[in-house]
């Protein structure tokens, strides 16, 4: 994938569902295909995140901790 | 000059009364608010307290004489050093108290077994300094 | 005599109300809004659920003190590089100094069907007109699913939803037609209040009084053929009567540079100062601002006086209070409170805080007239109210 198509949502500093509200904005916007990165330090976000992909069936291509933030990387396959 | 901001002063400060008159037509005329303060007023409760307001007053004259203010604190600061848990212990125990039949009489022996508990003897040593206390 | 440097406001709402009248002796201060009146857009929740209008606008030249200049025209470019603006009728007008607070555009188009279905149902996050659509429906209905759904996370009044779900509660339960009545309230969070605190004051009151709440359900389009919302991430849901909280969107005014503005219109402005990226004579408030963490008159308020501190010389910066007062019908309230570092408190819904939310909405006029009055007293409730103080109380 090309960096030009990843989209860089930066959610850190916002507490909770600050990243999840902030994915939905992005999500309206997106297209099959896109790749979405969230960052956020909402220690809720993991298990938010994880509840969202289960509900809407897209693909979380990685989740992890840095030392700083929390990423996840999200690919968009569901969207109708 | 100065009779020219007199009578300016005087024009703001109409205007400002005519504002707070605004502001205060604005809460009179709000029904919600009225609403909301009468239910909150008009309760038995308010009743009750209504009719005891002469009693009321006499205790809160009592309670805020200077010599017992200063014991109310006290007693306020013992309320505080209380545990909770401790508290709601002694009301457990105490309402055995009321039930008659589950306190059993107890022999000799069985006094110095529990004696030998430690939670008695702790409570024991406590209840010991409090009557030192309470003696000298 | 200095001549006094020259202070351009765009927009009369209440942030730029109260900056104006806060700056109007320092500075030779202009309001510049397209509309002669200044509307409490929280009254357009009275309207929807109580047909009463008392709060909704008074004439903006009424709320401004002696001195400021108020021009009712709209504005069509900024640009903070050359210093200055454009009207829409071709005047340009400089400055030394700029706020921006236009507030939102409301974008019904975003979400395909919303159009049609506003038309039917109204909404109360529009227009008065809207809004008395709203008391239609839900002093008609008789029986069949009612539903609000959130369009948008970002939308005006962070607790408005649940107020109007509860508030229509109320009116079907006085109607005595609610046992009739399924109430669906979809939001797009994993839970029914985005903030996890302040969702277990809510939740339970939602639970209490039997409506259903659907997470991660944000509308997307909506079938008023077949009575169906669909949303974003793929669910349906039908309805007989709905409100959709429409999409929000920032000030539809053209600003240099482009990167002071985001893909949704809204300007890139500090969190803490309110400053437009690196120009420091440039700021943006109120709900137009990136830095507003929610779209309250309260959080606009707050900010102004920051930026009035701030060009005067203060280090002043915005703690990211909020203070949103929410009622759950039958009149009881509660507030939703916190600020940058704490979440929000979990207060209790009672009579006395229903009681303070209409004695805020019945002194805002004034609060908005006479900074100098009400300063003293809002920085003492401000500050006994602090999350911190709070959160001591509510645990």
């Amino acid at each position: 994938m090309s960096e030009k198509e990843k989209k860089v949502i930066d959610a850190r500093g916002l507490s909770c569902p600050g990243p999840i509200t902030n994915l939905t904005k992005a999500y309206r916007n997106a297209k099959n295909g896109d790749v979405l990165e969230i960052w956020a330090t909402d220690p809720g976000f993991k298990s938010d995140i994880k509840a969202w992909i289960e509900r809407t069936k897209n693909e979380l291509v990685d989740l992890k901790e840095d030392k700083d933030k929390i990423i996840a990387v999200i690919k968009i396959t569901a969207k109708k | 000059m100065e009779e020219i901001n007199e009578a300016e002063l005087q024009s703001e400060s109409i205007e400002r009364l005519l504002n707070l008159v605004e502001l205060l037509n604005n809460i009179l005329k709000d029904e919600e608010l009225l609403k909301a303060i009468s239910n909150l007023l008009v309760s038995e409760e308010t009743f009750l307290v209504i009719d005891r307001l002469p009693q009321l007053i006499k205790l809160i004259e009592k309670l805020t004489r200077q010599e017992n203010l200063e014991k109310l604190d006290l007693l306020l600061g013992l309320l505080e050093s209380l545990d909770k848990e401790i508290l709601n212990k002694m009301g457990d125990s105490l309402s055995v108290m009321k039930k008659k039949e589950e306190a059993k009489p107890m022999s000799l022996s069985g006094l110095i077994t529990s004696l030998s508990q430690p939670e008695v003897s702790k409570g024991l040593s406590l209840m010991l300094n409090l009557l030192k206390v309470l003696g000298s | 005599m200095i001549e006094k440097e020259k202070f351009l406001i765009v927009g009369g709402g209440s942030g730029g109300a109260i900056l104006a009248n806060s700056l109007a002796k320092e500075f030779d201060v202009t309001v510049i809004n397209d509309s002669p009146n200044h509307y409490y857009w929280p009254q357009l929740l009275q309207i929807a659920f109580r047909n009463d209008y008392s709060n909704l606008y008074r004439p903006l030249s009424s709320l401004l003190v002696k001195g400021v200049n108020l021009i009712i025209d709209s504005v069509k470019k900024i640009d903070l590089q050359e210093r200055s603006i454009t009207l829409s009728t071709n005047k340009k007008l400089s400055y030394d100094y700029i706020a921006i607070a236009p507030g939102v555009t409301i974008d019904h188009k975003s979400i395909e069907g919303n159009e049609k279905l506003v038309n039917q149902f109204g909404d109360f996050h529009s227009t008065p007109e809207n809004a008395s659509k709203v008391f239609n429906i839900v002093n008609s209905m008789k029986k069949g699913t009612f539903v609000i759904s959130v369009g948008d996370p970002y939308h005006r009044c962070p607790p408005s939803p649940y107020e109007g779900i509860l508030l229509a509660d109320e009116v079907f339960r006085l109607r005595g037609v609610r046992e009739n009545i399924n109430m669906v309230l979809a939001v797009p969070y994993p839970r029914a209040y985005p903030a996890e605190t302040f969702n277990e004051v809510l939740e339970p009151i939602l639970k209490e009084r039997g409506i259903n709440v659907m997470t991660f359900f944000t509308a997307d389009k909506i079938d008023t053929d077949n009575k169906k919302i669909t949303s974003l991430e793929g669910e349906e849901l039908s309805y007989d009567a709905a409100i959709v909280v429409p999409v929000h969107k920032g000030p539809k005014i053209e600003i240099k540079p482009e990167d002071s503005v985001n893909q949704d219109g809204f300007i890139n402005a500090d969190k803490l100062t309110n400053q437009i990226l690196s120009y420091d004579d440039a700021f943006a408030i109120g709900d137009a601002s990136t830095s507003t963490n929610a779209k309250t008159g309260v959080t606009a308020h707050l900010q102004a006086k920051v930026v009035a501190k701030r060009v005067l010389g203060l280090d002043a910066k915005n703690t990211g209070r909020t203070n949103c007062p929410t009622e759950i019908g039958f009149q009881k309230g509660t507030f939703v409170i916190s600020d940058y570092n704490h979440p929000a408190v979990k207060v209790p819904a009672n009579t006395i805080n229903f009681i303070m939310k209409r004695l805020f909405a019945d002194v805002y006029w004034d609060v908005i007239k006479h900074p100098e009055f009400w300063d003293p007293i809002f920085d003492v409730y401000f500050e006994r109210t602090e999350p911190e103080v709070l959160w001591r109380i509510f645990k």
